[in-house]
């Protein structure tokens, strides 16, 4: 009944880790980038490269999983407009980002701010990964323990078999 | 020769099962619960469709400057308009379907302006000197705004542009159509809700 918690136990939390490691992994990935038009040149010359360094962190939220720089609706190509109309403006890439956040929402981010809420996105898997290792880490500690112990204190038990019995016995101390 | 480890000289500990182990049981089935409240939400968010009959969630959109059509005011609840049959399409300036269907909101707009129908329209994922390029090239004038934040959108659950919805004047959904409405069409609607 112990084992079977022990195994439940453990199990719950490596679905927990997993999900939580797949979540983390959708909303890193990065891919290549793709070639966008660039509106007319305002006041600093913007190369695709400075568009891109900031499409690479956004997620249009029409092309799900796909990084806004490898988007190719006309949503996305409207956005990266706007990206390289912000930079040629002299807009940094916080405020644009932050441009974007606060017009679309959170969602547009493809790494959420490690601050405010949005700090536990961070903060929980990482936690669940030392609180799972630290209870796998004890859990083997006391089967050990526990099996041992019961090897020591188990009277021998006859098999029935003498030369059996003289094997496990010699066994055991060997 | 025999080697005791330490570990196996290790004492055992024992648990009493009246107190660690019924508490670990809580937070192992609390953790449980957990989980699968999280994935039940979200199997439960992502399956559901748009709503095509009921109350229409409720929203707060606030309108573009000189985009506030028979609304008359720069922001509007949903809610507030009880008693009216209101119009609400969500379109975006890309959207190439939303052109098609612009011309005839328009005029459907100006025929039942002053019959007590409000359209909103809400700007999608979209920027603002983009929507109103598209407002302007279409002669549109009824109440638009932008879905700021992407909060209202979701209520709707819509899966792309243009959608349109037409909440009766006790607020409930009448009518929801996915692509391009025409003027006949809602017409028709209007005049079975007005009466």
């Amino acid at each position: 009944m112990r084992r079977t918690t022990y195994v439940f136990g453990f199990v719950v939390w490596l679905a927990l880790v997993v999900s939580l490691s797949v979540l983390a992994g959708v909303a890193a990935a990065q891919d290549g980038a793709q070639p966008t038009p660039l509106p007319a040149a305002g006041q600093r010359a913007v190369t695709q490269d400075d568009v891109n360094r900031i499409a690479k962190q956004m997620y249009c939220p029409i092309c799900e999983n796909e990084p806004l720089d490898a988007c190719r609706t006309a949503a996305c190509a409207q956005w990266k407009a706007q990206i390289a109309q912000m930079l040629a403006d002299g807009k940094t890439d916080d405020e644009i980002k932050q441009y974007f956040v606060d017009t679309f929402g959170l969602k547009v981010l493809a790494s959420p701010p490690v601050s405010g809420v949005s700090i536990w996105l961070w903060v929980l898997p990482i936690a669940a990964l030392i609180v799972g290792a630290v209870y796998v880490y004890t859990l083997m500690r006391r089967m050990r323990a526990r099996a041992a112990a019961s090897i020591s204190s188990s009277p021998p038990q006859s098999s029935g078999d003498e030369y059996v019995d003289r094997v496990e016995r010699d066994l055991k101390n060997w | 020769m025999s080697e005791v480890t330490p570990e196996e000289n290790m004492p055992v500990e024992e648990e009493t099962p009246s107190t660690r182990p019924s508490i670990r049981r809580y937070v192992i089935l609390g953790v449980v619960i957990v989980f699968i409240g999280i994935l039940a939400w979200g199997l439960f968010t992502s399956n559901q469709s748009q709503p095509t009959s009921g109350p229409a969630p409720d929203f707060t959109l606030t309108l573009f400057d000189g985009y506030y059509g028979n609304v008359g005011q720069p922001s509007i609840k949903l809610s507030d308009l009880h008693g009216k049959v209101v119009l609400i399409n969500f379109w975006a300036s890309w959207c190439i379907p939303c052109a098609d269907e612009a011309p005839d909101l328009q005029a459907a707009y100006t025929k039942y302006k002053d019959r007590g129908v409000v359209f909103l329209g809400i700007g999608y994922l979209d920027n603002e000197a983009d929507a109103r390029n598209y407002l302007k090239r279409f002669g549109i004038t009824y109440a638009n705004g932008p879905d700021l934040r992407t909060k209202i959108s979701p209520l709707y659950h819509i899966t792309g542009v243009p959608e349109t919805y037409i909440v009766d004047k006790a607020g409930d959904i009448q009518f929801q159509k996915i692509s391009p409405v025409n003027e006949a069409e809602l017409a028709q609607q209007f005049e079975k809700l007005l009466k």
